[in-house]
């Protein structure tokens, strides 16, 4: 409780390990005040040390391979960054293939000329990509000069969150409200199975209808059914199959949920699954 | 007279503790790091607020993205 008059404060820590390139993320505070939610942004540019530079080949250096964009908006166009140094005594082009419609690929300077950077700058445009939550692409890199044609790849990720009411004007609309009641599933078994199932059950607490954007799970399980829409006060579920895990050994699986829920847009789900008959 | 006056005290009164309400205010909304080496380590940052309003203040959740 704060008395009037009185200032308090919000302590945000960032930690920029394995975080490289633009970041903005947000903090939304509920009080007991007439504006119930606000939200404060943090953001910045995390750059990583020189040394750390991946040799892609001969004399030339990649800042970094995977462009990781973070969460995106579907109504979004997200830049990122990537430095390349040309240590050769010869200038080096960069060509990209197959570049899908939703992404554009530039370098500047168009040649790198010797024992200079450059920058490679991504402009990944959601609105024309259809799916929600992880999203990855692979794109061949030619690097090219006198006497060198190298392929090499780059990758690039981002999470898909669909763009909801800001949260401020929450109190003055009617939004859906996802609720798990069991976020983690503590599985212990003794069958030495290679086929396991798993049920959540979720309930929607708000007043509009709850949608279902897109479901993902770690490698070895897939979605076998969900409900896509629950009305108000309804309840829904999400069965998930695992049929290409160890049997006998323990694993852990992440499910990420992106739902039209503006304040629980991306829920993690967990499963612990630990087996006793050994 | 006076038992009017009175009554239009009282009512004053509360419409007052109904319109009291606290009011949170910050002295900024957003924070730029700037540029941050990845080796620096974490960055901290304090939002200082303070209650205008004219009742206690609860913060009852902070989520961040």
């Amino acid at each position: 409780m704060i008395n009037s008059g009185d200032s308090g404060f919000i302590n945000v820590t960032f930690n920029p390990h394995n975080r490289r390139g633009k970041f903005h993320k947000s903090v939304n505070i509920f009080t007991n005040t007439k504006n119930k939610a606000l939200k404060l942004d943090v953001l910045g540019i995390i750059i990583p040390p020189f040394n750390k530079i991946n040799k892609v080949d001969g004399d030339i250096d990649l800042e970094y391979s995977t462009l990781s964009l973070g969460n995106v908006y579907d109504n979004e166009t997200k830049v990122d960054t990537v430095e390349i140094v040309n240590h050769d005594s010869l200038s080096l082009n960069i060509f990209f293939e197959k570049i899908p419609s939703y992404l554009s690929l530039e370098v500047i300077p168009n040649k790198i000329p010797p024992n200079q950077k450059g920058f490679i700058i991504s402009k990944l445009n959601v609105s024309q990509i259809s799916t929600y939550g992880f999203f990855y692409e692979k794109i061949k890199m030619i690097l090219l000069n006198k006497k060198l044609k190298s392929e090499k790849k780059l990758f690039l990720t981002a999470t898909i969150l669909p763009k909801l009411p800001a949260i401020e004007n929450i109190d003055s609309q009617e939004v859906p409200i996802i609720f798990f009641p069991e976020k983690i599933k503590y599985i212990n078994s003794n069958k030495n199975s290679k086929e396991v199932s798993f049920e959540f059950l979720f309930e929607n607490r708000g007043s509009s209808d709850l949608q279902i954007h897109n479901i993902h799970v770690n490698q070895g399980c897939h979605v076998e059914a969900f409900s896509s829409i629950v009305k108000p006060g309804e309840n829904g579920f999400i069965k998930l199959f695992c049929d290409d895990v160890d049997p006998g050994k323990d694993y852990k699986k992440i499910i990420d949920i992106i739902s039209n829920d503006p304040i629980h847009t991306k829920e993690t789900l967990r499963i612990n699954y630990q087996y006793n008959g050994k | 007279m006076k038992k009017v006056i009175f009554l239009c005290f009282l009512g004053l009164f509360f419409i007052s503790l109904l319109y009291s309400k606290p009011e949170i205010s910050f002295s900024e909304k957003s924070f730029d790091f700037g540029e941050v080496l990845e080796t620096n380590g974490k960055l901290h940052h304090k939002f200082i607020f303070t209650n205008t309003g004219d009742e206690p203040l609860e913060i009852k959740k902070v989520k961040s993205s």
